[in-house]
């Protein structure tokens, strides 16, 4: 009994393993593969009528990707390019434009370190195999150690590791979101031509946000915020947001390897007028939507800004962790 | 004719002001009623009782200092009304301008929290991980 017992432990293991190999030869081919397809999101907010969203896909291998929205209205026009240097996200009902680095991670020190996160992190669930778009795939879901909860489901194509469906759920354990492709067609590298990776010189916008310009800070001369907060999140980056002279932003970027917690902090002051509530001592202004929830409060001249997706019960303690 | 009527008509019938068919009218309604009829003779007495009253001179000067006085009244009144206006007109100015600053700061700021809404949930790090949807809960309302 003992012996089947150790075996099961060994097979189980040795599957878990296997499947976290998986994920990162999903993120070591992200990027890389050549293809064109549909892709469907939809996304389940407490309104209970879902909103969807429909993008013609290409990716041109070599790191480059676009994503041209054909719906809902209000996103029409919309473009989404990615040179592998830089992502550059058009708005034309805004009349705005985003830059900011590449959404590829074409670093292998970063995959592995983004992979030992979510190992440290998540469970990997193997559930099966699924048809996708006429192409085989694999279907894993990934728990929170910490809630055991799930918090992504992914289809990956069995051959070219590129993920066809994810269903994403928030701490709590709801689904909120579902994106898979509809059709897609695998291509040859390097079949379409560089000018559908770049800006389209008759987009019209009014400003501009500029990643680029943010300046990084050094991790290790950190002295003033926690590196590490509850659910496993670490600090992954500091920039300084040059605002004007006088005004200063710090932007503390953690991650648990799925999920993004971003902490601000300056010395504006920013008035807010909605009903303020405390919370493990801190007095400020608590927003919530399905994706996230933020809460703002003023310490010591500094106005916080903390967003990430927290369990509401856990608020107090993500805030009683910030300060080292 | 009900005894309001004959309350309201009263004054004028002692006054002889009444027309001739309003007169018979009252004078029949008093006959047959007690209450009406004392109410007249009360009033009867009072307008006698005011008839028999001394008369008194005002004095020389009376026209003068009346005028004065209506004079006076009517400069504090028209004082009062433009200490109104001018209080009204500034606290409506001031109430302008907060709720102009109001809604000037309240765009500014959402503007700031805009900002820190998309940089957290657009620049990340890997498409696999990133969140289409994000534009429903930030533009869809905008």
């Amino acid at each position: 009994m003992k012996r089947i017992v150790f075996l099961l432990l060994i097979l189980s293991l040795s599957i878990s393993l296997s499947l976290y190999d998986i994920l990162q030869e999903v993120l070591e081919k992200d990027g890389k593969i050549s293809l064109q397809g549909t892709e469907v999101s939809i996304f389940y907010d407490e309104s209970g009528i879902p909103k969807i969203s429909i993008t013609r896909v290409i990716y041109g291998g070599n790191y480059k990707l676009r994503k041209e929205y054909l719906a809902p209205p209000f996103l029409l026009g919309k473009v989404i390019i990615d040179d592998g240097i830089k992502k550059i996200e058009y708005l034309p009902n805004l009349g705005r434009l985003s830059i900011s680095s590449t959404g590829f991670i074409n670093n292998s020190l970063e995959i592995k370190k983004r992979i030992e996160l979510i190992k440290k992190n998540y469970k990997i669930i193997n559930i099966g195999s699924e048809t996708i778009a006429d192409r085989k795939a694999i279907v894993i879901l990934l728990v929170s150690k910490y809630t055991n909860l799930p918090t992504l489901k992914l289809w990956i194509d069995v051959e070219t590791y590129f993920v066809l469906r994810k269903d994403k759920y928030n701490s709590e354990g709801r689904l909120i979101s579902r994106s898979f492709f509809s059709e897609i067609k695998y291509k040859k590298e390097y079949y379409y031509p560089d000018d559908l990776f770049k800006p389209d010189p008759l987009w019209k916008f009014k400003y501009i946000i500029n990643e680029p310009v943010f300046k990084e800070i050094d991790i290790k001369n950190l002295k003033e915020i926690s590196l590490e907060l509850p659910f496993g999140y670490i600090l992954e980056k500091i920039f300084l947001i040059p605002q004007r002279e006088d005004i200063v932003f710090y932007y503390y970027r953690y991650t648990d390897g799925i999920n993004t917690l971003s902490l601000f902090k300056s010395n504006i002051h920013i008035k807010e007028f909605r009903e303020s509530k405390t919370i493990g001592g801190f007095r400020g202004v608590l927003e919530e939507s399905p994706l996230w929830k933020s809460f703002m409060w003023q310490d010591n001249n500094w106005t916080y800004f903390l967003i990430g997706d927290i369990p509401y019960d856990k608020i107090e303690l993500f805030l009683k962790k910030i300060f080292p | 004719m009900r005894c309001k009527d004959v309350k309201k008509l009263i004054s004028l019938y002692i006054d002889g002001e009444l027309s001739f068919e309003k007169r018979i009218k009252l004078e029949r309604h008093i006959n047959n009623c007690p209450f009406c009829r004392r109410e007249l003779e009360d009033l009867k007495i009072i307008i006698k009782e005011i008839h028999n009253l001394p008369k008194i001179e005002p004095p020389i000067n009376f026209i003068d200092n009346l005028w004065y006085r209506y004079q006076e009244e009517r400069t504090v009144q028209r004082n009062y009304k433009r200490i109104f206006f001018i209080l009204g007109l500034t606290f409506a100015l001031i109430f302008i301008f907060l709720l102009s600053q109001k809604i000037w700061i309240q765009k500014s700021k959402s503007q700031e929290l805009q900002t820190f809404y998309e940089i957290h949930s657009k620049w990340k790090k890997s498409f696999i991980f990133e969140e289409p949807f994000v534009d429903f809960v930030l533009y869809q309302n905008k």
